[in-house]
């Protein structure tokens, strides 16, 4: 491949990568036990797209980049499964084969909860607001973030889920009103 | 059902589901499409969340908290204490020299004063995502980080500024916790009032509160790029 071409080719990558990356990440975190094995995930799915991009053969589709991506992500998954099974709980190769075929069906629905949820977060009061989203700090667990705040990790756990609880609600309800089932 | 597959899903997804927890699950999944739907849909809500968080640069949860005993009060009362002595043991000499005996009636009213300087002699100060509370001994004060207006470092001159150490509060309203040191940070409310705190590190409680600030001025609306 020359120069010229290769650059052509990096460009179209980067571009289907940037799109749709939220995306992937979404159907690969479904079948993950936290954002960090995602976030590992992510970097091999990126780097074997990339390795693989030559054999990418668009359909014309708008999601086809997406869908070939997904192929890759569930690999990736299985892959990345296989290794951590050992020292952690992680649900078996069949039950995500089974999410990942139903996690890729739901995108378009998923980027409409991420919208709403925007919206939502505005609802909670700013206390609440800023415990939420500090808990989902990528690399934090609840109990972590319970020693650091020096609280008692059920106390915290069961607020984290009533502000989870308000916030599915919230987005259920709004999405209910734009006409989404 | 849903409330159990809500329970699990959450477990999953902050990385501390048991085995039996986890056996459940895999049942559940495996069996029906519907619970399939909400296990994605809770877990959608979860990865929305760290995409957010990451998105508006939330600090992670912390709490920071400095202890400032006034050292100077302990000083004073070691002074105190050494007159009152003296004057004991010298006061009523008789032929045979001054009278060291006399000092057991001091010991009693000595330690006492000495442990409630121990109670009410330091200054704490803690953050967290809530609020900033300062207090003086048991009696602490709070402040919600969204009724905090405006935060800085700032050299503090005990005597010149608030009149002494602990406790404090001047003519203008402004109130200070004033322990050893000329380091702190003041606050304005939005309410206007001013509260100035000595701290051993205050650029690092300056820091974390702005950062508070900055993450919910993001969160309502000008969204980091």
């Amino acid at each position: 491949m020359s120069k010229p071409q290769f650059t052509d080719r990096y460009e179209q990558f980067i571009a289907q990568i940037e799109r749709h990356e939220r995306a992937i990440r979404g159907v690969v975190r479904s079948m993950l036990p936290s954002s960090q094995d995602a976030d590992d995930v992510m970097q091999e799915v990126c780097l074997a797209c990339w390795n693989k991009f030559a054999d990418f053969a668009p359909d014309g589709s708008e999601d086809a980049f997406f869908r070939w991506a997904c192929v890759v992500a569930r690999f990736e998954v299985l892959k990345h499964r296989r290794k951590c099974a050992r020292d952690r709980l992680v649900l078996s190769e069949e039950t995500i084969q089974l999410l990942s075929a139903e996690a890729e069906q739901r995108v378009s629905r998923a980027e409409l909860e991420r919208q709403v949820l925007e919206d939502c977060l505005g609802t909670l009061q700013p206390s609440d607001r800023r415990l939420i989203l500090s808990i989902h700090v990528r690399g934090d667990s609840v109990a972590k973030t319970a020693r650091q705040l020096g609280q008692n990790v059920r106390r915290l756990y069961s607020l984290v889920n009533v502000l989870r609880d308000r916030l599915g609600d919230c987005v259920r309800n709004k999405l209910a009103d734009r006409g989404v089932a | 059902m849903r409330e159990e597959l809500r329970i699990l899903a959450r477990a999953y997804a902050d990385g501390e589901i048991t085995d039996s927890q986890l056996q459940r699950l895999e049942y559940i999944l495996r069996g029906e499409p519907a619970a399939r739907q909400r296990y994605l849909e809770e877990m959608s809500l979860i990865n929305s969340l760290e995409e957010y968080s990451l998105s508006v640069d939330t600090p992670r949860a912390e709490r920071i908290r400095e202890t400032n005993h006034i050292w100077i009060i302990y000083k004073m009362a070691a002074a105190l204490w050494l007159v009152i002595a003296a004057f004991f043991v010298f006061s009523n000499t008789s032929s045979q020299g001054p009278d060291f005996t006399r000092l057991q009636f001091l010991v009693m009213p000595a330690a006492i004063h000495f442990v409630l300087i121990g109670v009410l002699g330091r200054i704490t100060v803690e953050v967290d995502h809530i609020c900033i509370k300062v207090g003086m001994g048991p009696f602490k004060s709070k402040t919600r980080i969204e009724d905090v207006q405006s935060i800085r470092t700032c050299t503090i001159r005990p005597i010149r500024d608030l009149w002494g150490w602990g406790w404090r509060r001047r003519m203008d309203g402004t109130r200070g916790f004033i322990g050893d040191g000329n380091e702190g940070f003041e606050f304005t409310r939005s309410d206007g009032k001013r509260t100035v705190v000595t701290a051993r590190d205050p650029q690092r409680f300056v820091d974390f509160v702005q950062r508070l600030k900055a993450n919910e001025t993001s969160v309502n609306g000008e969204k980091k790029e």
